[in-house]
């Protein structure tokens, strides 16, 4: 599992991640993302090449999403329709606030 | 040579005829022996040998020189008035043959060289004792610390005693609660139990930091082989400590094991309108919970509670949680509040307790007169219902984010009407998500294992379903299934209905 960060256009934050995000691989994250929404508009969270998402990693996504309410900054995650974190997301319910299909309509999601 | 040379250079010098008869002998030899010269001269010179000495010279030495013409520098001893005097031999035949040949032999005095080689020797055996003690010590410290209960323990210093220190009998004694000693009972006894009152025997006491925390008894193969008593004494040292740790480990286990079984704590209520079964099975072994749970739990005369929750995380911080968030489950379910009330007051309490925070709850209450299941799911995949007399199917209403999530803003219910005998099964994702294979392959494979098992015992139903799901699952996430079968109504107020 790995997550990169990007910053790009008008303040917005990418977060790339890729492999299985679980338990032993998100813990360790929940510290170093808790700054993420400073400094920009707009978090964007690119899950397209997870292979694998258990509840810790919805816990991951939840506390990004809170981290960047609180800042007022705007929160998406790509999950393309079909694949492993976007079935996941659906069945816990949280794929209907802030999960979008690609990476263009996350960008025009977050700039409006 | 000259005469005078001869007589009085400073080794034993010897003229022998070719049987060994002395011939002549000096002054030097004469000083050591004491021997006067007429006593000497015509006797066999191996009668002045210790008895070791004639046998070598007649067996070895004598048959080498007639057949060598010489032999040099071989160890006797001679018999002298003060004891034995070890001496160097050197000994050549002259070239002529027949009854005129003569052996000439030099003694010399071999008592430093003697005294040298003896405490070579000594000093050797001193290092092939040493040698063994560090050996032992180091098997002794080895067993022992590699031991983690206190009955292993015992049995490293049963089989240290048998393999390190040579004993042909041990036994350990066990310093009880009740501060006495017990003897420790040997799955396998490697060593018979020494007898009552041998004097032999060898007590190490094993000296914890507090208190002797017992007593190794042994008898050494022989006396010879034992060990210093330094070193004895350290294995003691490190057998008592290794006594306090593993005392330290079982206590301590044990009370995490209380705990942690303390979480789950609750027996389900006995009712004659339902059954219900459960499956655990904790990622974390060794701590017999995780982040998961169920529950049973009546809400008044005539509707009965059931839960099946899942803290995000594994092992002890997660436990803790669960057992936090279970508990508050029970407190704020009542009658006629509805799934949708509970999930909403739980989703206050996740809000003060952060390790509980996005824990999925799939929480159901069931009236047990009309047979009719409220239900609501937050976060959590979706109970199974398995109908007496139609296929078994997801019950996918009743659907919100988990517990304390951004998201959670309006908790939502639904309904289901039961027949009796139907069955509704609620569990974790740690039962159907596996890494290489699609949630709804793995929810479809659910299906059809519980739609097998239908008719089974509740109890063998839930354990057969639990077993075929983690089948062969490596890195398990913690697994738990809860099994309810709705029996039907009071028999009375059937009577009464019909």
């Amino acid at each position: 599992m790995s997550i990169e960060t990007f910053l790009v256009e008008d303040g917005i934050r990418l977060l790339r991640a890729s492999g299985e995000l679980d338990f032993a691989t998100t813990e360790p994250l929940l510290v170093d993302l808790s700054r993420v929404a400073d400094g920009v508009v707009g978090v964007l969270l690119d899950l397209s090449a997870v292979t694998f998402l258990d509840s810790a990693g919805v816990r991951l996504i939840d506390r990004l999403a809170r981290s960047c309410e609180r800042a007022g900054t705007r929160f998406r995650a790509v999950a393309p329709p079909g694949g492993v974190p976007r079935r996941l997301l659906e069945i816990t319910g949280l794929a209907e606030r802030c999960t979008v299909p690609d990476l263009q309509s996350g960008l025009a999601a977050l700039r409006r | 040579m000259d005469t005078q040379d001869w007589t009085s250079a400073p080794v034993g010098l010897l003229t022998l005829t070719a049987d060994g008869v002395v011939l002549e002998v000096n002054e030097a030899l004469l000083h050591w022996t004491g021997h006067c010269r007429a006593s000497v001269v015509g006797t066999r010179l191996p009668e002045l040998f210790s008895i070791g000495g004639r046998m070598y010279w007649e067996t070895h030495l004598a048959p080498l020189l007639h057949a060598e013409g010489r032999v040099d520098e071989v160890a006797v001893e001679l018999v002298v008035a003060a004891g034995r005097l070890p001496v160097l031999l050197t000994a050549v035949l002259s070239p002529h043959g027949g009854t005129e040949a003569r052996m000439h032999v030099a003694l010399s005095g071999a008592r430093e060289r003697s005294r040298y080689e003896r405490e070579l020797l000594a000093a050797r055996s001193q290092a092939d004792h040493t040698a063994r003690q560090i050996t032992a010590l180091h098997q002794a410290t080895a067993a022992v610390s590699a031991a983690t209960l206190v009955s292993e323990v015992a049995e490293a210093l049963l089989s240290t005693a048998a393999y390190a220190l040579g004993a042909r009998a041990a036994t350990v004694w066990l310093t009880g609660d009740d501060g006495e000693l017990h003897p420790h009972h040997s799955d396998q006894p490697p060593l018979p139990a020494p007898p009552g009152s041998d004097a032999e025997a060898v007590l190490i006491s094993l000296l914890g930091r507090d208190r002797v925390q017992g007593v190794l008894r042994f008898v050494p193969a022989s006396r010879t082989e034992l060990l210093d008593h330094d070193v004895l004494t350290s294995i003691g040292r490190q057998a008592g400590v290794a006594l306090d740790r593993a005392h330290l480990y079982e206590r301590s286990t044990s009370v995490a094991h209380e705990l942690a079984h303390s979480l789950l704590a609750g027996s389900a209520p006995k009712d004659d309108r339902f059954v219900v079964a459960a499956a655990y099975r904790p990622a974390v072994a060794d701590l017999a919970v995780g982040g998961d749970w169920h529950d049973t739990f009546l809400l008044g005369a005539d509707a009965v509670a059931l839960v099946v929750g899942d803290v995000v995380g594994r092992g002890l911080s997660a436990a803790i949680a669960m057992g936090q968030l279970r508990s508050a489950t029970r407190a704020v379910a009542a009658p006629g509040r509805g799934p949708a009330v509970v999930l909403a007051e739980l989703d206050r309490f996740v809000e003060q307790v952060e390790a509980a925070a996005v824990a999925t709850v799939a929480y159901g209450e069931l009236d047990l007169e009309a047979g009719q299941l409220t239900y609501a799911c937050a976060g959590h995949l979706p109970p199974l219902l398995l109908p007496v007399s139609a296929p078994p199917r997801f019950l996918w209403e009743g659907r919100s984010t988990p517990l304390g999530s951004t998201a959670s803003h309006g908790r939502v219910e639904a309904s289901v009407d039961l027949a009796p005998g139907d069955r509704v099964l609620l569990y974790t994702d740690g039962l159907v998500e596996r890494r290489c294979s699609d949630i709804d392959d793995r929810m479809g494979r659910l299906l059809t294992v519980a739609r097998r098992e239908r008719d089974q015992p509740l109890a063998d139903a839930v354990r057969t379903i639990t077993d075929e799901m983690l089948h062969g699952v490596t890195a398990p996430d913690d697994a738990c299934a809860l099994l309810l079968a709705w029996q039907g109504p009071h028999p009375a107020s059937r009577a009464g209905a019909g």
